[in-house]
């Protein structure tokens, strides 16, 4: 595996810098996507379809670096609904610059889809990174409503999420914001508004790769 | 502004000013003004904890969307009620309105407890902790605004872009008597009614920008002092409603010179002035130099507090009225902080960081506790700026200041003894609202590479701030 990976943010980064920085960390944990991104050259940018958010990803044989903003003339620049990019129903996204540089695009796709486990795996990681904030859940049961699996983590009295597998990826990988699904009624909550704010905090907090140094 | 009203006299009070609707206001974490309509009956029957509100009015963002993400011990688990509690030294009658009294209230929970995230209790905490010190604060702010002669409705039809500065010269001039004779009709409503309820204007001048007006008041205690702009700012606003003009006291609402919110202020002891040492080469006294030295270390958390919106930050740019460094000088209107060493009872402090959308109690509340930090700690002082702190190229001089909402977020976060003073009920309330504004800028229309103020911050912030 390649040791010759940094991932560099820029100063005061914007959340969709934070956001991206996050992903590609968790990506450079699997040894594969790892040895992937040491040998990559070539800047990548992704702009969201419906606000100014853009980021710019260059990669330089293993130090890659994030800056807001398109900066420059990107090798390849994905325009798509930022809000909405994984699972069965996610943006279709407007690519330019894929067929000059084919493997770059493609590389880069997919080290921006870090390896997730099963929900199951994933709620015991976030639950490990919110567990014991003041005013959260001191426990969470998690119900899958397409097979009614459910998983339960804390020792205390829990609150509850029920949502699809395809939810419950989404928002235990950093995917979604809890409060967002919940309001749209994409998940459903059993608990109280506290406990509902903190996990949801919790979860941007994660979404932002506050998880890893 | 003080009123003579005592609880035994409420009643007469009501009668003798035939009063039928007490206006209760209440001030925002970030500043704007909250209250109910109370029936004089009402008042006097649920006097002091006059009126009820969720306690979500202290958790909606600017734009009135609940904030999610962090919680806080004060707050119900479900959607609870705190508690106005009226402050009758503040009664007045409106001229402008027949029958309607205006008080100034604090929140306070169901229990009477003081909700920490209540600028004008803490400010009150502050006042209590510098009063075991044996001392008092006199303070006066200078407020900074501008005033558009479309109404609001008309300037948000225009996207509050483009509008008609409140002037006669497009100049960047200030002081110019032809933009103020444009001013008058205006600005003299405003004095009268200031007058009426008892807030006493000092001046009121053309400033820098089209369309810029500054409005200066006499000095008092602190509370008072923030009473006057919380009330000015009413004043202004519902003047401008009922001419058909508009004002808003955002920092930075075009590329002109921005709006601050300088706040003046001098200590105490026994009624005598204590910044003053007429045996000191610099005539500063000790007691003043511990102050500067808790204020001026204290100043990079502080801006946190005093420049408190993502627009604010556009007004901290060098040559434009705005402090960029952490430094402090005499006479100097470069630093963050300006002493001005005159007379025993002239000698003050004039903090120049804040913005003029700062929520005046906690501008004065965090002069105190940084002050009372030199005190309390005695850091060394930082030496006088002698050199101008604009325009240095990075690396040279003194510090500068954080330039934008979260590295000042996590400035205030790093600051130990400020946020102790403070109390860790506010201040982590406050950096997690922060964090929410900074995400709702960038993640609902925001432009994190915009230079200029953007549509999102006049959208979000124009007439709410």
């Amino acid at each position: 595996m390649a040791d010759n990976v940094s991932i560099t943010l820029e100063d005061d980064p914007s959340p969709i810098v934070q956001i991206l920085g996050a992903t590609l960390k968790r990506s450079a944990r699997d040894g594969a996507l790892r040895n992937k991104m040491s040998g990559l050259k070539g800047t990548f940018a992704l702009q969201s379809k419906l606000d100014p958010q853009a980021v710019t990803i260059n990669f330089d044989k293993g130090k890659i670096s994030l800056r807001s903003g398109i900066v420059g003339d990107p090798d390849v620049k994905v325009t798509v609904d930022i809000n909405n990019m994984s699972g069965p129903n996610a943006d279709k996204p407007k690519i330019s610059g894929a067929a000059k540089h084919p493997a770059f695009a493609l590389a880069v796709g997919k080290c921006l889809e870090p390896p997730v486990g099963s929900w199951q795996d994933e709620v015991r990681k976030f639950w490990a990174f919110a567990e014991g904030t003041k005013h959260g859940p001191s426990g969470l049961k998690v119900v899958c409503m397409d097979d009614g699996v459910s998983t339960t983590v804390g020792d205390g009295k829990p609150m509850e999420i029920h949502g699809t597998k395809d939810e419950l990826l989404k928002i235990f990988t950093g995917n979604a914001v809890m409060a967002q699904e919940a309001l749209d009624g994409k998940v459903y909550v059993i608990g109280d508004l506290p406990e509902l704010a903190v996990l949801t905090g919790r979860s941007i907090a994660y979404m932002m790769g506050e998880d890893m140094p | 502004m003080s009123s003579a009203v005592t609880p035994e006299g409420l009643h007469q009070w009501i009668v003798d000013n035939d009063i039928h609707t007490i206006r209760t206001e209440g001030m925002a974490l970030d500043g704007w003004v909250m209250g109910k309509q109370l029936a004089a009956r009402t008042f006097e029957k649920k006097f002091p904890d006059v009126a009820a509100l969720t306690d979500m009015a202290f958790a909606f963002d600017f734009a009135g969307t609940p904030q999610l993400g962090w919680w806080a011990d004060w707050r119900m688990r479900a959607l609870g009620d705190i508690s106005q509690r009226a402050d009758l030294s503040t009664l007045v009658t409106l001229s402008d309105r027949p029958g309607v009294a205006s008080v100034i209230v604090e929140a306070v929970s169901l229990d009477g407890t003081p909700v920490p995230v209540c600028g004008r209790g803490l400010l009150r905490k502050m006042v209590d902790k510098l009063a075991a010190h044996g001392l008092t604060a006199k303070a006066s702010f200078e407020l900074e605004f501008f005033a558009y002669m479309e109404s609001f409705p008309e300037a948000r039809r225009k996207k509050f872009r483009n509008l008609t500065p409140m002037t006669a010269s497009p100049s960047d001039l200030g002081y110019m008597v032809m933009n103020e004779h444009v001013m008058a009709p205006f600005m003299t409503e405003v004095c009268r009614r200031l007058e009426k309820i008892g807030v006493p204007w000092e001046a009121w001048n053309d400033e820098a920008a089209p369309g810029q007006i500054e409005l200066n008041f006499d000095p008092a205690d602190p509370i008072t002092a923030a009473d006057y702009v919380h009330r000015a700012k009413q004043v202004l606003r519902e003047v401008a409603l009922d001419t058909g003009c508009s004002v808003t006291f955002m920092a930075k609402p075009g590329e002109r010179y921005g709006s601050g919110m300088h706040a003046h202020h001098s200590l105490w002891r026994d009624g005598e002035p204590v910044f003053f040492d007429a045996n000191e080469p610099d005539r500063r006294s000790a007691l003043m130099k511990q102050w500067i030295a808790g204020q001026i270390g204290s100043v990079a958390g502080a801006t946190s507090l005093l420049v408190p919106t993502i627009n604010s930050f556009r007004r901290m740019v060098g040559f434009s009225a705005a402090p960029t460094h952490v430094a402090w000088g005499e006479q100097d209107k470069s630093a963050a902080i300006r002493t001005v060493t005159g007379t025993a009872k002239s000698t003050r402090v004039e903090y120049r960081n804040p913005s003029a959308d700062v929520n005046p109690y906690i501008s004065l509340a965090v002069m105190l506790a940084s002050g009372m930090v030199g005190l309390e700690h005695s850091p060394d002082l930082l030496p006088e700026s002698a050199i101008m702190a604009w325009g240095l190229p990075p690396g040279h001089g003194p510090a500068p200041l954080p330039n934008s909402m979260m590295k000042a977020a996590k400035a205030l976060q790093s600051d130990d003894r400020l946020w102790q003073m403070l109390g860790d009920d506010f201040c982590s309330y406050w950096v997690e609202s922060r964090k929410w504004e900074w995400l709702m800028f960038h993640t609902t229309g925001g432009d994190a590479t915009a230079t200029t103020t953007t549509d999102f911050e006049l959208n979000r912030y124009f007439d709410v701030v």
